[in-house]
């Protein structure tokens, strides 16, 4: 056999016992030391959060300014405990996510929870606490409200309230977006209650054509499960809502989102509802959800929003598994609370960390409505009279 | 040793390899050309990629490979009757598909990414009309740009509040360009090749070639110390090519 035969013949036999790489997946390991720890936290957060295209904070930087810091941190230690939540702190503060929450739980300290968003609320001048506004606001309903409550499946109270002012005007409230989980609920409950009487006035209003308007009432409103942008917007409109575009992360890359998503609620009213006057009413603590649906209902032209500027949490989490981005733990140690998906209007102005700025201002009053006067409530009020 | 004198070290590594390639392919090429046969041609096929991990974190995600196409023109410098130097420029494009699986089916993510391939193989040949021959060699390759498809769902579209079952979302398909990130992406790629073939003069000047090659990139695509994910291309490919006797 010619050699150069003889050569092909080793060469293609060696070819075909080359060994198969078995595609493989990635253990991210945490051993015990605040090095690793940090390190894990810094490539996760490289991956799943999904504002690196607009957030200023330099995250490689962050890693050459923390990396040696941690490592000379004992993790057995309550003072080093100490010392890297304070670092953690220093280096999640500039954070545009205004749902980002950090929980963090060491051996040594109790544990702790950084809330960079929130933190940043709390150094503003005219920072207040939550309000309940529910209280007062029943003073300005007719007589027959209905308020219940309910206890969702995760074991949080929500409360709803809804009413008529001067009869003609419709008012409702509710303290967190779990409507439609209460209103399937198995078992009679309030938010049922006050579901039915809010669209059967609504129902009576219109058909009568005796429907000033209505308030939807937002403030203190920490958000909820998203399926309620359907349940609840959905009910006021015959036709699909045109509110803004959501977007995604695709693979693992800082900066690779999927194409803007028009964001639409599905209408499944038999009149257009959202066609009479809507005042939306928001203050510091409209948050999450409770912000996309004052969005949502304000995509109608008859609609303002009054009140103060809400938190900026317009990103929508979701379940961590479903994208390649959002919420994640590491080890026992960490539980990062962030954002799945990016938000932005229909105009493609996004309220991330900023929060939406109301069409009339009307700042927080402690001391009027200690006295029973809301004065938000009254400028929506003059508006829709 | 801080990361950034890490990534420096690495781009600089990077930096100092391309040009090595390039002087031992100037070393190697110069001589042959100016007393070797030489043929020109072109080439065509379709090539199938396989990481050599998955590159995602993700979980119930498995990898996919795809068929796509490379396209070269050739040269082959006749060294004696047996032995060539078979150098390629080409357009090759390096897909992968990460697919969701269990709760998540349905969900997918296909990535393209078109590489500037240039391999240079040294060629043995055998045989009279029907010539076999197989070929190691090298490659480099640059990154020239890359598209992503996919199927992801849409959140607002939850028609249930217990997450996640994704038949309660709508699958919304997009495809748009790859947005590539210095700080994670590598754009340089090499690594060894190999080749088999079978080759068929049509007359004295004109030759018909069926080559499957093997690529075996020794970089991450991913820019090592700043991402904790490693995977490298690893390629087949089946061409059909016709080259030309010029000299």
């Amino acid at each position: 056999m010619h050699i150069y035969t003889r050569l092909i013949l080793i060469y293609i036999i060696a070819l075909f016992s080359c060994k198969k790489d078995t595609p493989e997946t990635h253990a991210r390991e945490v051993d015990n030391s605040f090095g690793s720890l940090f390190e894990a936290y810094w490539t996760k957060m490289s991956m799943n959060y999904v504002y690196w295209d607009a957030d200023t904070t330099d995250w490689a930087k962050i890693y050459i300014q923390y990396k040696p810091k941690f490592d000379r941190l004992n993790i057995h230690s309550a003072a080093d405990q100490t010392t890297s939540i304070n670092y953690f702190r220093m280096i999640t503060r500039y954070l545009l996510d205004g749902h980002y929450t950090m929980n963090i739980r060491y051996d040594q300290l109790l544990p702790i929870s950084i809330n960079p968003s929130a933190d940043k609320k709390r150094e503003l001048p005219e920072f207040h606490s939550p309000f309940i506004y529910a209280g007062v606001d029943s003073l300005y309903l007719d007589k027959g409200y209905v308020a219940g409550t309910y206890i969702t499946l995760t074991g949080e109270q929500i409360f709803a309230m809804s009413g008529s002012i001067d009869q003609h005007i419709i008012y409702f409230t509710c303290s967190q977006f779990d409507l439609q989980e209460a209103y399937n609920a198995p078992t009679a409950n309030g938010i049922k209650n006050v579901m039915d009487y809010f669209h059967s006035k609504l129902s009576t209003l219109s058909s009568n054509n005796k429907l000033k308007g209505i308030i939807i009432d937002l403030r203190n409103n920490s958000g909820g499960n998203i399926v309620d942008l359907n349940f609840f917007v959905g009910k006021l409109s015959q036709k699909n809502i045109l509110f803004g575009k959501t977007r995604y992360k695709i693979g693992s890359g800082k900066k690779n989102f999927s194409p803007w998503i028009d964001a639409k609620i599905l209408g499944n009213n038999t009149t257009d509802i959202i066609n009479y006057p809507i005042a939306i009413l928001i203050d510091n603590y409209t948050k999450s959800l409770a912000e996309l649906i004052a969005i949502a209902l304000h995509a109608s032209p008859y609609s303002k929003i009054i009140g103060d500027q809400s938190w900026g949490a317009t990103g929508i989490l979701a379940d961590s598994d479903l994208y390649n981005a959002g919420s994640f733990t590491i080890g026992s140690y960490i539980t990062v609370y962030t954002a799945s998906a990016q938000f932005q209007d229909q105009w493609g102005k996004s309220y991330e960390g900023k929060g939406i700025l109301p069409d009339e201002r009307s700042l927080f009053n402690q001391q009027q409505l200690n006295s029973g006067i809301d004065s938000t409530l009254i400028k929506a009020l003059h508006w829709l009279k | 040793m801080y990361r950034s004198n890490k990534v420096a070290l690495s781009k600089r590594a990077t930096f100092l390899h391309t040009r090595l390639l390039i002087v031992i392919m100037l070393l190697l090429v110069t001589p042959i050309i100016i007393t070797a046969q030489i043929r020109l041609g072109v080439e065509a096929g379709l090539i199938n990629n396989k990481p050599s991990s998955i590159p995602s974190d993700m979980s119930n995600t498995r990898l996919d490979v795809d068929w796509s196409y490379t396209t070269s023109l050739t040269v082959d410098y006749t060294i004696s009757a047996n032995i060539h130097i078979e150098s390629l420029i080409g357009i090759t494009d390096k897909t992968y598909t990460l697919t969701r699986t269990n709760s998540y089916e349905g969900i997918y993510y296909n990535f393209h990414n078109r590489y500037l391939q240039i391999p240079f193989f040294v060629k043995f040949e055998t045989g009279s009309k029907w010539r076999f021959l197989i070929s190691p060699g090298i490659f480099g390759s640059y990154w020239l740009n890359g598209t992503v498809n996919g199927r992801i769902p849409d959140i607002l579209s939850a028609q249930s509040a217990s997450a996640p079952v994704i038949s309660s979302y709508k699958l919304i398909s997009f495809k748009q360009a790859y947005n590539f990130d210095n700080s994670r992406d590598n754009r340089f790629e090499w690594g060894l090749a190999s080749a088999a073939g079978v080759s068929r003069s049509i007359n004295e000047h004109s030759f018909l070639n069926f080559s499957a090659r093997y690529y075996y990139s020794l970089c991450s695509f991913y820019t090592a110390p700043l991402s904790n994910l490693s995977s490298a291309n690893r390629c087949v490919s089946f061409t059909i090519g016709f080259t030309y006797r010029i000299k």
